[in-house]
């Protein structure tokens, strides 16, 4: 089957498979840290343009603490895990074992542990599309950012836009069943790079 | 009791194995990087290291291969959400004892510290 | 805000002018992109361009784009002349260039707010004019606001501050 790299033929099935697989390992290391169970409710994959990418995690304007890692190796891009302040904090005593409500703001340590919350889902994912396709994806350490929506996509869209015309997004939605929990996981690899990783995934035997 | 190093970017994996070490009455380390691991190491010549991959400035396979170049005996176990196979084999290629996955179980943590300085 | 002003969203890449209205032209959520505010008093002409990127491009592939900054600039003063604005006339405000996100060791690729200012400089001198204000760089986003009745400009910041530039 010949691979067509163009853009605008992009097969998104290929890609399911592996956003599928790395989504739920991604999920297993987060539900891990913080001993709960975590329930995915959607997945997806888009071709995100500038118009609507604000709502891949949000209104424009709602307060967001996203955990950015890069990854790079035998494909590259962006990683951010996004939730509300609220749930941030909720999380922060969920791995550390204090009672909730304890946490209220995010010094030093409330951001490590978020940091690493990052660090475990944005390595679990990698690791098992890296190990299903026989690559090697590489984590940076993480940034804890709290700002507005519009101003996290739009750093996120413009480091993906200089490498390509086109965005491309795994996008994960989890909660927490019983609690008010509830997040969102954004994958976005730069373009160039996929024809390697998919065309691993072609190549598999399954 | 013996002195085990603890090398991590993050405060709060620092202070989990920090606390759980302590309570078995081991003597606990800490640096936030490779570069302050490697000080450290030269310095205080702990029993074992506990190391993390993913770390700024020098990453944990860079440090490992560094210990173990100051150290041929450097007793070294990665603790690491970076679980991959490719790496996993690099890190045990360069001389690491034992690799455990993070979020790890305390057991697994603690038995392998164990074997480490046994 | 009033119930009789319209408040028209400059989404990332996009440019919208407006002639004699009471609305209000605004960005919401700047990181590192570049709102360029311009508005001439007298002709009562307001644009706002929402800038991601410094340039798109060189020679056959060089693209023309609000989404640019060297383009962008340019594009802007031309649709607002189309309108009736004067371009001596206009008052120029720039505000965002911010590096929101840093990562060890990667700083060199996460620069763009840094580049983008850069290059507002360079394209605002090539079209002689200079701004009048700006609020740029910096690790927070920002909001903006254009009034066209009046022509001031308001910058939010994440804290909630918001001050008149």
């Amino acid at each position: 089957m010949t691979y067509n790299k163009a853009s605008s033929l992009f097969d998104l099935s290929r890609w399911s498979r592996l956003a599928q697989i790395g989504s739920i390992n991604a999920i297993t290391g987060l539900s891990e840290m913080v001993d709960q169970e975590i329930k995915v409710t959607a997945l997806s994959l888009e071709e995100v343009s500038m118009r609507n990418a604000s709502a891949l995690i949000g209104e424009p304007d709602d307060m967001m603490v996203g955990i950015y890692l890069l990854f790079s190796g035998s494909a590259s891009g962006q990683i951010m895990l996004a939730f509300q302040p609220q749930t941030a904090f909720e999380l922060v005593d969920m791995a550390m074992g204090t009672p909730p409500g304890t946490t209220r703001e995010l010094g030093e340590m409330e951001q490590s542990v978020l940091a690493e919350a990052g660090n475990v889902v944005g390595s679990f994912f990698l690791n098992a599309v890296a190990d299903h396709a026989s690559l090697r994806l590489l984590p940076s350490p993480p940034a804890v950012v709290m700002d507005m929506v519009g101003s996290l996509i739009s750093a996120v869209m413009a480091e993906a836009l200089q490498e390509s015309e086109t965005v491309f997004v795994i996008r994960l939605s989890f909660s927490l069943p019983g609690r008010q929990i509830e997040g969102r996981f954004l994958v976005l690899p730069t373009l160039d790079s996929h024809t390697d990783a998919s065309e691993n995934e072609e190549n598999q035997t399954t | 009791m013996a002195k085990i190093l603890l090398v991590d970017d993050a405060a709060f994996m620092r202070m989990r194995c920090a606390k759980l070490l302590a309570e078995k009455g081991y003597d606990v380390l800490e640096a936030a990087n490779g570069v302050e691991a490697v000080q450290e190491y030269q310095r205080s010549k702990p029993d074992g290291v506990l190391l993390d991959i993913t770390m700024p400035e020098m990453d944990g396979i860079a440090t490992l291969k560094k210990l173990v170049e100051i150290d041929p005996e450097a007793k070294v176990v990665m603790v690491t959400a970076m679980g991959q196979q490719s790496m996993v084999i690099e890190a045990l290629k360069s001389g690491a004892k034992d690799f455990v996955v993070k979020p790890f179980d305390a057991n697994r943590v603690l038995s392998a510290v164990e074997k480490l300085v046994a | 805000m009033t119930a009789n002003e319209e408040s028209i969203v400059v989404g990332l890449g996009e440019m919208q002018v407006r002639k004699g209205q009471s609305a209000v032209l605004s960005c919401i959520g700047l990181g590192s992109c570049i709102a360029l505010c311009a508005y001439d008093p007298v002709a009562k002409v307001g644009g706002v361009a929402h800038m991601v990127l410094p340039t798109g491009g060189t020679g056959d592939k060089k693209q023309v784009s609000p989404k640019y900054v060297d383009t962008g600039v340019p594009l802007l003063f031309q649709e607002m002349s189309k309108q009736g604005a004067v371009k001596s006339r206009l008052v120029i405000k720039a505000t965002g260039g911010a590096q929101m996100l840093s990562i060890p060791g990667a700083n060199g690729r996460l620069n763009v707010g840094e580049r983008n200012i850069a290059e507002l400089e360079l394209a605002l001198a090539k079209e002689g004019v200079s701004a009048a204000a700006t609020d740029v760089g910096g690790t927070r986003g920002r909001s903006v606001k254009l009034f066209l009745d009046t022509g001031r400009v308001m910058v939010r910041t994440v804290e909630g501050v918001t001050s008149e530039l």
